[in-house]
């Protein structure tokens, strides 16, 4: 038999414990069966009937509340222990003021910048608590979410003097993210660099400058140079619309994990490729839109290299690939540049890829190049404008381990052929979903006057899922639906979202769609 | 205590002399107790000087039903082989419904419970209660804080006049 007394508190506060002790309203013997206890929190407004009736019910009841316990919650599961001979506890009233001075500095780290400097008003204590904020973040919404202006020097020159504020205050240590968006260019380059330097100095890990492009802004490489003494541990860097010269000789960046360059249109390829030898630690390399480029090496000296991402790269003639442990891999390519990789990339799990246009190049890299140089990739997305038969050639390699393909199929100006998609189906062995999107078709529902066309068949044993968005009922999108239909011999569904409403009208009348109660058209 | 179970029970008791009686299970989730059953594995009464009973019974009732949701989640992994992503989503779910419940406290409770959860090392928790506290603070004005605190302002109108024209972007909100 295990005993549990419950108390009730005294209506006032009470400091002497002896008070309280006299307060017991309920005592109760609860039989020992452990599973069904029940713990009951109640503010002490709590009436006799209300605890016997928990007491009826065969369970226990504890109450071991103060006054301040303006809830009642009741633990389901008390089997992991419980109360006993619980008096209630002195009351004391804490405050936010009374909190040691580490953990209001990590209650205020978890503020918006601004909500962080609004505490210094509070009281004295508080008054320096916000200075060793962790995330300083100097944008217009950030710093001036309510003002009306759009813009212009007014705001400019207001963020710069904030920023500059929130600069010579803060305590200069532990700040962990520095990201500035303003259309700040080299006319106010000495309020950048006071923010670099300090970046530099209080030993900031993450820096973004997302700046305006009509004069870029140099930035202060030197401030990095470990041959200048740099003591700069940052890990991850953000630039846009900034000039990045990297001189002769500079080391630095070595701690750099993360390294996003966009718009960057004077940056060097020689320079680039100077940069990119000093991070050896990179785990994450975007770069979007450079210029003034033959050939950019991704070499394999960076191997820690998991993300790679390169977008828009229109100046690039040729990119080189060798990092060897990427898990993901993001391109974006145009007609005048090309892509190697030397060797196979066997860890790439996911791969994006886009072109401008189609082409047979473009059908070649990813029918031939892709199966190729990722021979353990898992998932395809593929965004092209249009598609043509002559374009991908049967089976040219094969996808050992794919098993999702998306395609963004976008209407080009010529004609364009869906059906030639069952290519990359029948490229890919393991396959287990496809999902197709078509954007910005618009043509006559298929009447039967032009050929239908049927490929010669070839089983597909893993695909389960088919999806379709916008279908527009042309001929050759329901002789790709007809080709899964036929072959994919586990379909458990096949999803088909029709662009407007005459289209799945004509879906679901089409003679030309067997009818299945693995398709749904919506 | 006659308790069928093997499990091993720990009594912690609060500043105000009060005794709590829990599994070594639940006793571990305080990584200050962890620690000091690692360095003294005999100990089994654990005083709490910091602690008062209200806030330990509420620290303890918060370690319960994590580790109730822990050992479910555990059971049911054991039961199907691996587990599934839908029912772990949900597990969670209910766990945040529960903690956002817990969290229904008036402010001098949760700054006890601060500092129980700092004092006793309880990660989870003192997350919590400090994310809870900084909701509390995110988006108010100045004299909104401190109504919903009970903070003395102990400045004078000339320090406060002060801190205003160093930062003026910042309250140009709240005026």
């Amino acid at each position: 038999m295990a005993e549990t007394i419950v108390y009730r508190r005294k209506r006032k506060r009470s400091k002497n414990p002896s008070d309280i002790a006299e307060d017991v309203r309920f005592k109760t013997l609860s039989t020992d069966n452990g599973h069904e206890k029940m713990i009951v929190y109640k503010r002490r407004n709590i009436t006799k009937m209300q605890i016997e009736d928990h007491l009826e019910a065969g369970r226990e009841v504890i109450m071991p509340t103060g006054e301040r316990h303006e809830r009642e919650i009741i633990s389901a599961n008390g089997k992991h222990g419980q109360i006993i001979g619980h008096k209630g506890g002195t009351l004391r009233g804490t405050q936010l003021n009374d909190l040691p001075e580490d953990i209001l500095c990590s209650i205020i780290s978890r503020l918006p910048l601004g909500d962080a400097v609004r505490t210094s008003i509070l009281s004295t204590k508080l008054r320096r608590i916000w200075a060793s904020h962790p995330n300083l973040t100097f944008t217009k919404r950030a710093m001036f979410p309510k003002s009306k202006i759009k813009g212009g020097e007014q705001i400019k020159f207001a963020l710069i003097e904030g920023m500059h504020a929130v600069l010579k205050q803060h305590r200069g240590n532990g700040v962990e993210r520095i990201f500035l968006q303003a259309l700040l260019d080299q006319s106010t380059s000495s309020a950048l660099n006071t923010c670099v330097k300090f970046a530099v100095t209080s030993g900031t890990t993450s820096l973004s400058l997302l700046l305006s492009p009509e004069r870029p802004y140099c930035f202060p490489t030197y401030l990095f140079d470990l041959q200048n003494g740099s003591r700069s541990v940052l890990e991850e860097l953000y630039l846009k619309y900034v000039s990045l010269r990297i001189p002769a000789g500079f080391t630095g960046f070595k701690h750099l994990k993360r390294l996003n360059l966009d718009c960057m249109y004077d940056i060097v390829a020689d320079e680039l490729q100077a940069l990119l030898k000093n991070c050896l630690l990179l785990e994450v390399l975007c770069i979007n839109v450079v210029y003034k480029f033959d050939k950019l090496v991704i070499s394999q000296a960076l191997s820690h290299l998991k993300y790679l991402s390169l977008t828009a790269c229109l100046g690039v003639k040729t990119i080189e690939v060798a990092a060897a442990n990427v898990e993901r891999f993001e391109y974006e390519g145009s007609s005048d540049n090309s892509i190697v990789f030397p060797q196979p990339l066997k860890n790439v799990k996911y791969a994006s890829v886009q072109w401008g246009a189609f082409n047979s190049h473009v059908g070649e890299f990813v029918l031939s190049v892709l199966p190729r140089s990722f021979p353990g990739l898992e998932t395809l997305v593929w965004k092209t404008y249009g598609v043509e038969m002559d374009g991908l050639p049967n089976c040219l390699g094969r996808f050992q381990c794919l098993k999702s393909v998306h395609i963004e199929l976008c209407a080009p100006v010529l004609a364009c052929d869906v059906l030639s998609l069952a290519a990359l189906l029948d490229a890919a062995p393991s396959l287990e979903s496809f999902f197709l999107k078509l954007i910005g078709f618009i043509n006559v529902p298929y009447s039967g006057i032009e050929e239908f066309r049927r490929l010669p068949s070839s089983p597909h044993h893993h695909i389960k899922s088919v999806g379709i968005k916008e279908f527009t009922c042309s001929r050759d999108q329901i002789e790709l639906v007809e080709y899964i239909l036929e072959n994919a011999t586990a379909l458990e569904h096949m999803i088909i979202k029709t662009k407007i409403g005459c289209y799945k009208d004509a879906a679901i009348h089409s003679p030309y769609i067997k009818k299945d109660k693995r398709v749904v058209i919506l | 205590m006659a308790r069928s179970s093997t499990e091993n029970m720990i009594t912690l008791m609060s500043s105000d002399g009060e005794e709590f009686m829990v599994t070594e299970k639940v006793a571990r989730e305080c990584t200050t107790i962890r620690n000091m059953l690692e360095d003294d594995c005999v100990i089994t009464n654990i005083p709490l000087p910091n602690v008062t009973s209200d806030i330990l019974s509420m620290v303890i009732e918060y370690c319960m039903e994590h580790v109730a949701a822990a050992e479910k989640a555990a059971a049911e992994t054991a039961e199907k082989g691996s587990s599934s992503a839908p029912a772990a989503a949900k597990a969670n779910k209910d766990l945040e419904e529960w903690d956002k419940a817990f969290m229904n406290v008036d402010v001098y409770t949760l700054c006890d419970l601060i500092l129980a959860a700092n004092y006793l090392n309880v990660s989870g928790l003192l997350d919590l209660t400090i994310q809870t506290a900084a909701n509390l603070i995110k988006g108010k004005s100045p004299e909104q804080i401190r109504k919903t605190f009970h903070i003395q302002n102990d400045l004078s109108l000339e320090e406060e006049e002060k801190i205003r024209s160093q930062t003026p972007w910042a309250f140009e909100k709240s005026e």
